[in-house]
């Protein structure tokens, strides 16, 4: 972990930039500080720039979308309420209550580790990412770490992610071995549908992987199909024989490859009943 | 180098001098509030739960500056030996106090858990004291005398 030897609390957001320039490589930007515990290698002292005083805890929405601000907390997704807002489901069962109170979505979606859920909801759903020098798609945001392609001065504004109305779905499944334990497999699935019919679908995969990734060729082969139980049984695979996972648990990578088909099948059809207003 | 910070502690406001790399559990304690307890120090157990602004944060992975300017409740906050708070009395006379270790930390997280949910059903309460562990494994009473204070709470029973 490393060594705090110094903080501050900038009270802007345009003092926070003016400190991360400052402070350089000796500053580290904290909101909720969980991630920290994890980077055991760390050893260097840096000065702690608490940005978790600047007004970015709020959730808001417009017609069609819901605008996140990146310092609300995992708890804030959970307890937030509004028609289209499915991702109180998503957040009631990641990790504990007390880490999902400590835990900023921010933080949770700009340095991944291989356990977070919310990177592959926010890819599948084509979530919008605004930085205080870009807005970028989920697409681009995930290509990489995203922490490593921030600026100096950079800092995570919010999260927009469409809501889910009539016709549209979203399934959500991770393997854990305890309730409270790390995401070892993680498969989200946006979808629309024309009554039964997939006219668009969008499917990511994490957990055993530690930056999330979509399985594009299983979308292609979906769109266009009507949906039936067996439809994902028919489904060629073969993109994720050539993706390097990271079984957990004591899984062999044949399993984890085995517990991927199994969990998108089971994702895309909670996405089905999701837009077909079927409970979960 | 020590820095000052302030925060409000139980009600009251307090000063600490503490190193930046100091976690808010190592404050607390250090200052004689030993109620909350050191266990896994990784975020795992749930015995150094505290209420940061009302809600149960792990106080082992808190950076103490973290705390500056905020609320913080522990369990010396939450009853007394004489007049226990209603989650404390019911935990005793349910008979789900076994070695003790993990009470103070479950006491808060019920604590909040009533605050958001007066009724919470049996999934709430699992959700809400998920970051709790017992290593006596005394989960079945803990959990029925909450849900007793839930059943109590929907009848309007003080």
């Amino acid at each position: 972990m490393m060594k705090i030897t110094n903080f501050v609390f900038p009270k802007t957001l345009e003092e926070a930039q003016k400190m991360l320039l400052e402070y350089g490589d000796r500053g580290a930007l904290i909101s909720g500080g969980t991630s920290l515990t994890y980077l055991k290698e760390q050893k260097t002292e840096k000065t702690a720039i608490n940005i978790s005083r600047l007004p970015l805890r709020e959730i808001t929405q417009n017609n069609n979308e819901f605008h996140i601000g990146s310092l609300n907390v995992i708890s804030d997704l959970r307890t937030y309420s509004a028609t289209g807002w499915e991702l109180s489901k998503v957040a009631k069962i990641v990790s504990t209550e007390q880490i999902r109170n400590m835990t900023t979505i921010g933080g949770n979606v700009s340095k991944l580790f291989y356990w977070s859920e919310f990177p592959v909801v926010f890819l599948s759903l084509g979530a919008k990412f605004k930085t205080t020098s870009k807005n970028v798609d989920a697409d681009e945001f995930f290509k990489s770490q995203p922490f490593l392609s921030y600026a100096a001065d950079e800092i995570l504004l919010s999260i927009t992610v469409p809501k889910i109305t009539k016709g549209t779905g979203l399934g959500f499944c991770k393997d854990v071995r305890t309730t409270a334990g790390l995401s070892t497999l993680t498969v989200s699935s946006y979808i629309k549908l024309d009554g039964d019919k997939i006219t668009f679908v969008r499917i990511a995969l994490g957990g055993c992987l530690t930056i999330p990734v979509r399985l594009k060729n299983v979308e292609k082969q979906l769109i266009g199909k009507s949906y039936n139980e067996s439809l994902c049984d028919s489904v060629s695979f073969d993109e994720i024989e050539s993706l390097k996972l990271l079984p957990k648990e004591g899984m062999s990578e044949d399993y984890c490859r085995h517990l991927v088909k199994v969990n998108v099948k089971d994702s895309v059809s909670k996405a089905v009943k999701n837009a077909k207003g079927e409970s979960i | 180098m020590v820095k000052n910070i302030s925060f409000l502690l139980n009600g009251i406001s307090k000063n600490f001098n503490v190193d930046p790399n100091e976690k808010l559990l190592d404050v607390l304690r250090k200052n004689g509030y030993k109620g909350t307890k050191y266990g896994c120090g990784e975020g795992e157990c749930g015995t150094c739960t505290v209420l940061l602004n009302g809600k149960p944060v792990y106080a082992c992975l808190l950076y103490a500056f973290q705390a500056d300017g905020q609320k913080i409740e522990t369990i010396e906050g939450i009853g007394t030996f004489e007049n226990p708070d209603k989650i404390q009395k019911t935990l005793v006379d349910e008979g789900a106090v076994q070695c003790g270790y993990c009470i103070p930390g479950m006491v808060l997280s019920a604590k909040a858990m009533f605050e958001e949910k007066q009724t919470p059903n049996e999934e709430d309460i699992k959700m809400h004291m998920d970051g709790n562990l017992c290593r006596c494994t005394g989960y079945v009473k803990i959990l029925s005398a909450l849900q007793k204070i839930s059943d109590e709470n929907k009848k309007g029973v003080n």
